[in-house]
């Protein structure tokens, strides 16, 4: 029989970089999983990546044991990156700091297309899309 | 002990319709956070997302400091720069909280129970009963944040590949070992269990050397156990057993210390490898002086054990 569930964490870390203080303390503590436990195993899976941001999902079962998959990276990091700017903006509705094509928009919805919620490739583009708007990133084309 | 550290964290949490999570968990992170996290609770599927809700929740922590109150508003703002964006969704809402004296590293000890780690190791909290058996050795952990437990594959083979080299290897009088990387110092501690004369244990990290000298007390081998406050390069002094729980690329990068550090017919036991990365490291350190002695496998977790040929032979 499966094991019970009883919940399911999404973080967004550092590759590489984990350690006990939050996000991942409260986020892992009240559910009772082992914090360095968890730490070990993450930062010995990304050390390659170390810099970017590889979300994980934790898997936390009814007796504390836990599993874990790690993500593509946030769309946000990845629109960051073809545009070739640091940061998003922090008035999006008034603020336009980068561009990016339409194509890049695509490639990025396809590399994230298993992470997302969608129905189809148009879906996730839209998804793409409008995270590209809340960050003040236009896109061109 | 040195006096606790009085930690204040800014809390906030955003409820916001879900497709708005990714931007915003990019946004709080530039604003100061270390990271954000989401929590579902009770999902149908392992690793899954439930399906998709109206809104959720995304949180972050912030060192609680002068700049608390412009971080809030500087989120405010962008908060209400997506709802004029995306006016046909609903608007997202942000609360925040000043979190004191956390005890989230607490919370999981509750579910730190004795375990049996190899055919005579206990290693059992210190705050947990176990009657052992007369041949049961019996290493006591308060771990407080720093890693090694026994619960976790990678430590558990360090310590089988420990009992079994120096219960076995008769012709070694004196062992000389080195930790390193020795989290709440359970290797080093049971190696001096194990009648290890000569034991040092090393780590970057302060808080963990802290925790390590007090763990050697409560077992009652600090008189042969020291742990400092040190990378790998600056021992000097050579060992005939060298056991690093590290992870495959810290270990590549301090391979020649490590092998410079072993004495002739010594025991290196590296562990933290992923399955991934053991051809790698295997690859690495089989060469010139070293020859594979054991291969230990837990999961996706390998642990090494090399030893070191004797020119003289």
């Amino acid at each position: 029989m499966a094991k019970k569930i009883i919940a399911s964490i999404k973080l967004q870390i550092k590759a590489g970089k984990a350690t006990p203080s939050p996000p991942i303390g409260p986020a892992l503590g009240q559910h009772g999983v082992n914090i360095m436990e968890f730490c070990k195993a993450y930062n010995a899976l990304t050390q390659n990546q170390e810099g970017m941001i590889i979300p994980v999902v934790i898997t936390v079962y009814a007796d504390r044991s836990f599993t874990f998959i790690t993500k593509t990276p946030p769309a946000s990091v990845l629109l960051k990156q073809a545009a070739k700017i640091a940061k998003g903006a922090s008035d999006p509705k008034r603020e336009k700091v980068g561009t990016v094509t339409v194509k890049q928009v695509k490639e990025i919805a396809e590399l994230k297309f298993n992470d997302l919620n969608a129905v189809d490739i148009e879906s996730a583009i839209k998804i793409i899309a409008g995270t590209a708007r809340s960050m003040g990133i236009e896109i061109a084309g | 002990m040195a006096e606790k550290e009085r930690e204040k964290w800014l809390k906030m949490e955003i409820s916001a319709p879900a497709e708005l999570m990714d931007a915003l968990g990019n946004f709080l992170t530039e604003t100061g956070a270390q990271g954000v996290f989401q929590e579902f609770l009770e999902p149908q599927t392992p690793g899954g997302f439930l399906e998709a809700q109206s809104y959720e929740i995304i949180k972050a922590y912030f060192p609680q400091d002068i700049r608390s109150e412009k971080r809030i508003a500087i989120v405010q703002k962008y908060l209400e720069s997506l709802s004029e964006i995306f006016a046909d969704l609903a608007a997202p809402s942000l609360q925040t909280e000043i979190i004191s004296d956390p005890d989230w590293g607490e919370q999981w000890k509750k579910f730190f129970k004795p375990i049996r780690v190899s055919s005579n190791i206990i290693v059992k909290p210190t705050w947990e009963r176990y009657a052992p058996s007369s041949r049961d050795i019996v290493i006591e952990i308060d771990p407080g944040m720093a890693f090694g437990t026994g619960q976790h594959a990678s430590t558990r083979m360090c310590i089988e590949a420990l009992e079994d080299i120096i219960m076995k290897d008769r012709s070694v009088k004196n062992w000389k070992v080195l930790d390193i990387g020795c989290g709440t110092g359970i290797l080093g501690i049971t190696a001096a269990k194990l009648g290890a004369e000569q034991v040092t244990c090393v780590d970057i990290d302060k808080k963990a050397i802290e925790i390590a000298r007090e763990n050697a007390a409560i077992n009652h081998v600090d008189d042969r156990v020291r742990i400092l406050n040190q990378d790998a390069a600056s021992i000097k002094e050579p060992r005939n057993l060298i056991i690093a729980n590290l992870t495959a690329t810290l270990l590549l990068k301090i391979r020649q210390n490590l092998i410079n550090l072993l004495l002739p017919e010594g025991y290196m036991i590296i562990s933290g490898i992923i399955e991934q990365d053991a051809k790698n490291i295997e690859e690495h350190f089989c060469a010139d002086t070293l020859t594979r002695n054991r291969i230990i496998t837990e999961k996706e977790w390998v642990c090494y054990v090399f030893k070191k040929s004797n020119p003289a032979v």
